[in-house]
């Protein structure tokens, strides 16, 4: 059973490092605002996020198996009992580099959410100022 | 309105006064293509340049709105992995 944690522990990390990879080369698409790339990584994700909902499934059911309802992986590997030293460095240093990914893939998605928010934020702004100005015009129209 | 100058000053000052006139009456009522299909030209000409320059005023103006909203859903459908990253935060207990 503990083999199944220390694989799929694995393949988190191997899946979220994947992923933060393809969202820090979305940065550059981004600030350049290339909508036809974007698009292009838009098609990449989809998958990401099914395979994400699925692994987390697995990760449930696993836990699960474990005796651990509803508890997230951070606190199953940390109160698991190992049967072995060896079996527990095992685990903890797999988690602690999936953890270290998780990290690196929220500062990334962040910095890109900055990004969509700044462009939002001026999307809004020239709306507004459509509208003001359409108004302005049937003022001096009338 | 500039076709409206333009021409104002072909007809002459009352003319143009005439034509502001009979455009806050059009304004008043329904959309402009619908004052535009209903104007006969013969008798109304200044006033169908008038409801088309308005009509063009709208189109512009929705296809403004239209960009802005297909730019503003282009730019958050890099959104999707978000729900990756949520499921991601709950895994390692990130706040």
């Amino acid at each position: 059973m503990l083999n199944k944690l220390a694989d799929l522990i694995e393949e988190l990390t191997e899946f979220y490092s994947e992923l933060n990879a393809i969202e820090a080369r979305k940065r550059s698409v981004l600030i350049t605002l290339d909508l036809n790339k974007l698009n292009e990584f838009e098609h990449k994700e989809q998958p990401f996020v099914l395979r994400a909902r699925g692994l987390e499934a697995q990760r449930k059911e696993l836990c699960n198996n474990l005796g651990y309802k509803d508890k997230n992986l951070e606190d199953v590997v940390k109160e698991i009992i190992y049967k072995t030293e060896e079996e527990k460095q095992k685990i903890t240093n797999a988690y602690s580099e999936l953890k270290e990914i998780i990290l690196n893939f929220h500062q990334t998605m962040e910095e890109n959410n900055k990004i969509i928010k700044s462009y939002n934020e001026h999307l809004e702004s020239y709306a507004n100022k459509l509208n003001n100005a359409t108004a302005n015009n049937l003022d001096v129209i009338l | 309105m500039k076709i409206n100058m333009g021409l104002g000053a072909i007809f002459g000052a009352e003319k143009l006064t005439e034509t502001k006139d009979r455009k806050k009456t059009a304004k008043l009522s329904t959309n402009p293509k619908d004052k535009f299909d209903n104007v006969e030209f013969s008798n109304n000409f200044l006033e169908c340049l008038d409801i088309a320059e308005e009509i063009k005023e709208e189109v512009n103006q929705v296809t403004s709105e239209e960009k802005i909203i297909r730019l503003k859903g282009e730019i958050e459908s890099g959104q999707y992995v978000v729900d990756c990253a949520k499921l991601a935060a709950d895994m390692i207990n990130l706040a």
